[in-house]
């Protein structure tokens, strides 16, 4: 009898899920690795994400270029992501964590509205996914740009992986969010028009492509207003497309160096080859 | 809440994670009692390494009417024990049908703060007024021990105000000189501390609520502090212009 529970116990053990994250596989894997096994690396997406609030709605766009390593592993990633229909985000960091997490969003929010029978709020989805992600101490690779319009008006908020939010007028995440925020500080006003804005998150993202490795291929944006949504992309850039010309060239014209002197050596050409 | 100690959030590299340092330890957060409630004040710079991620951050953080608390140390966790402490509080405070004492709000803080000592790092500065003790002002460092003070400061730019904070602060002060040793107090703080800056946000706390002020580096109003005509450094043997 006491062997049969034992057994049960056993079988009962296996099916109960652990609460949170297993990590019993990051000591196995820092074994491998000082063991000399190269882990496989993680599909991370270096990105350039641009939000940017403007009079009566929010323009968010992204790149599409997702990378691992060195390598190129997608060039039409799709980073806008769907939250609910007038609430989206941006996201830039691990890619599976990034499906996952707005995955996760627009079905409770989805949930809510129906539930509710009101339209959710953006400060819903940034609760939400700023709890779980604190829970996760940053083991969730997700930074996110949340953006959307709901009944008390226009939001954008910049979410991280470790759980800090911050409500902003514009933002850029990602590898190349140093070239784009560079645009968004200059050029930047409130109370812009809408085309204005989308102007304006082209013009970072094509800072953001232009100077970082990690992003570029073509851009995505999502135009947010208490009307309608509507989605824009994929948009190639010319400097996408074809190399940009060489602006200067920098060969020397002959005769730019004086001759001061000259020598003629006459000498024979001798046929060898060397044998060892 | 999380059970990792510090030394788990270290990268992993295998994993290919390395947690991303978005620490706003660069700060500098000044309060201070006068007669009849407390001013603070605070910089608004967010630093994630050397990258400035917000300039604008506010980092008082309105919990009641009548209390706020003032954060430093890492954003993450000071926001998520300022959402649980709001939680506890707006609760007891509907269970009570009273608003709940600046003391007891300080001790809900302690009980989260020491608790979690090893896995957070989080420092506050719980600033509010109260029908029984007037305004008032706890700081609770890193550990979790929590005192009642005249005038704190927190964060890498309080070491260069405390001692103007002592000299300052005396007996029977006016909202209005309470006001203006805290700005000029983060405005020294912000001149010398390389990890603080942006703008200046005042905030008074007393009976009527609390009022919040905002001053820009291109507005007036700015504390702002003036040196003396520097010694130039030539060499001796070049000729001085």
């Amino acid at each position: 009898m006491a062997a049969v529970d034992s057994f049960q116990n056993g079988v009962l053990q296996c099916e109960i899920e652990p609460n949170g994250f297993d990590f019993s596989n990051c000591t196995r894997n820092c074994a491998l690795a000082r063991m000399g096994a190269a882990p496989p690396r993680l599909n991370s997406t270096g990105t350039t994400i641009v939000a940017v609030t403007y009079k009566d709605g929010v323009v968010m766009g992204a790149d599409s270029r997702a990378t691992a390593g060195n390598i190129i592993a997608d060039k039409h990633c799709e980073k806008v992501h769907y939250i609910t229909d007038s609430i989206y985000a941006c996201g830039a960091g691990t890619a599976a964590d990034l499906d996952q997490v707005t995955k996760m969003l627009s079905s409770s929010l989805r949930l809510l509205e129906l539930n509710t029978g009101r339209k959710a709020r953006v400060i819903t989805a940034l609760r939400i996914a700023k709890q779980h992600l604190f829970n996760y101490m940053g083991y969730i690779g997700a930074y996110l740009l949340i953006g959307g319009v709901d009944p008390t008006g226009p939001y954008l908020y910049d979410v991280s992986a470790n759980g800090v939010t911050m409500a902003r007028p514009f933002a850029a995440q990602g590898s190349g969010s140093y070239a784009a925020i560079t645009v968004l500080e200059k050029d930047f006003k409130i109370g812009m028009t809408e085309e204005e804005a989308s102007n304006l998150v082209q013009v970072a993202l094509h800072a953001g492509m232009h100077g970082d490795n990690a992003s570029g291929n073509s851009l995505n944006l999502v135009v947010i207003t208490p009307e309608k949504t509507i989605f824009r992309g994929p948009i190639v850039p010319d400097f996408c497309n074809k190399p940009e010309p060489i602006e200067s060239d920098y060969k020397f014209k002959t005769g730019s160096t004086t001759v001061l002197k000259k020598k003629e050596i006459k000498f024979d050409i001798v046929e060898s080859m060397d044998m060892h | 809440m999380d059970m990792m100690g510090e030394d788990m959030r270290k990268a992993i590299p295998a994993l290919g994670f390395y947690p991303q340092q978005e620490i706003s330890t660069g700060t500098t957060l000044i309060a201070m009692e006068y007669d009849g409630g407390v001013v603070i004040g605070t910089d608004s710079r967010t630093s994630a390494g050397s990258f400035i991620s917000s300039r604008t951050t506010n980092k008082i953080t309105p919990i009641t009417d009548n209390l706020s608390v003032l954060r430093s140390g890492s954003a993450a966790d000071t926001q998520a024990i300022a959402d649980i402490v709001k939680y506890y509080i707006e609760t007891y405070s509907l269970l009570e049908n009273e608003p709940v004492t600046v003391y007891r709000s300080s001790q809900i803080f302690r009980q989260f703060l020491y608790q979690y000592r090893d896995s957070l790092s989080a420092s506050v500065i719980i600033a509010g007024w109260d029908s029984k003790l007037g305004g008032q002002l706890y700081a609770i460092p890193i550990g979790g021990f929590t005192t009642r003070q005249r005038s704190t400061a927190s964060g890498s730019g309080s070491t260069y105000v405390l001692g103007y904070l002592d000299k300052a602060w005396r007996p029977n002060l006016t909202k209005d000189e309470c006001i203006e040793i805290v700005k000029t107090a983060v405005g020294l703080a912000v001149f010398r501390d390389g990890s603080s800056g942006g703008v200046c946000r005042i905030g008074v706390i007393n009976e009527q609520g609390t009022t919040l002020t905002l001053y820009r580096p291109d507005k007036p109003g700015f504390p702002t502090v003036t040196l003396p005509e520097a010694h130039n450094t030539y060499a001796t043997h070049v000729k001085n212009q």
